[in-house]
């Protein structure tokens, strides 16, 4: 059983990769996984169309791999960031091996996976928005995630991704208008519940 | 029930969608998660990757200071020189043979960091 500790809790993301590299300290990894997981497994959902278990496979892969190669980890860089491009790298591969038609396959397997997991009502909205995200690439769909959700730069989606500042701007632009398509051909108006 | 109707007719609409969404971004952190992550992670990973890098040096160091002692630094380095060609031909059969030795080198190096590492 995993123990909270207050201590390590405490510690700066830069602090808990010295300890969890310096010592292969797993309680220091713990509370990264902690700290990190709710974002990453919410960025792997969007990713994946909301497909809830192979969202949670896939973050679980990211974080063992970000452990495998915690040692590359530099201070400079946010970990948050680090690790999403980790994710996406798996997300990616997982795409690529499975030689994906992402939008078809995706959309079966949200609706296989929709029915053992949390009541649709709660999020709705946000598998309406995977739902969106999945019509594109998955590189485009990662690039408009991380600029319209998590709000980042182009010069940070550029770095976090590794790709250039000129294709994310390309991305950016083509996959507005490609979400902007996909929302028309959506019913005219959509109720989004808040709060029942 | 409280029920926000949203038109989706321009990009304003994009931002409010995304913009809605990431304010009721859902917690999903849950221990369970943490716990089979921890259990899934490789033992000693680290430590055996700078053993590694350790017997490397080892070795290396080693064999400099055999070198240096075994051999005269100032011929070796003549005789390898020397080894050299004083001109190339750039025919198509070396220009290929040329390009699939870099290949292959640079195929071994990706290995070598990517998968082995």
């Amino acid at each position: 059983m995993l123990k909270h500790n207050p201590k390590i809790d405490s510690l700066d993301d830069a602090v808990l990769v010295e300890l969890a590299v310096a010592d292969n300290n797993q309680t220091a990894y713990a509370a990264l996984v902690e700290r990190h997981q709710s974002n990453l497994r919410y960025s792997m959902r969007q990713l994946s169309n909301w497909n809830e278990a192979l969202a949670d496979d896939l973050t679980q892969e990211a974080f063992i791999q970000a452990f495998k190669e915690l040692h590359r980890f530099r201070k400079q860089a946010q970990f948050s960031s680090w690790l999403y491009r980790i994710g996406y790298n798996v997300f990616l591969q997982h795409s690529r091996r499975k030689q994906l038609k992402t939008e078809l396959l995706d959309e079966h397997q949200a609706e296989t996976h929709a029915s053992n997991s949390s009541p649709p009502h709660e999020d709705q909205l946000h598998k309406k928005v995977a739902a969106l995200l999945a019509q594109l690439s998955p590189e485009r769909r990662s690039v408009l995630h991380l600029f319209l959700h998590r709000q980042n730069t182009q010069k940070e989606i550029s770095v976090i991704m590794g790709i250039p500042l000129g294709t994310v701007k390309t991305h950016i632009a083509r996959g507005r208008l490609e979400l902007q398509a996909g929302l028309k051909a959506w019913p005219n108006t959509v109720c989004l519940n808040n709060h029942e | 029930m409280n029920k926000e109707n949203v038109n989706f007719d321009n990009g304003a609409e994009l931002d409010a969608l995304f913009s809605q969404a990431r304010a009721e971004q859902p917690a999903l952190s849950d221990t369970n998660f943490t716990k089979v992550v921890v259990n899934r992670l490789p033992t000693d990973i680290t430590r055996s990757q700078q053993r590694t890098l350790s017997f490397d040096l080892i070795a290396v160091v080693l064999a400099l200071i055999g070198v240096y002692f075994f051999t005269q630094p100032l011929t070796l380095f003549t005789t390898l020189f020397n080894t050299l060609p004083g001109s190339v031909t750039l025919s198509p059969s070396v220009f290929l043979i040329a390009l699939t030795t870099s290949l292959a080198l640079s195929a071994g190096a990706w290995w070598a960091v990517e998968k082995k590492g």
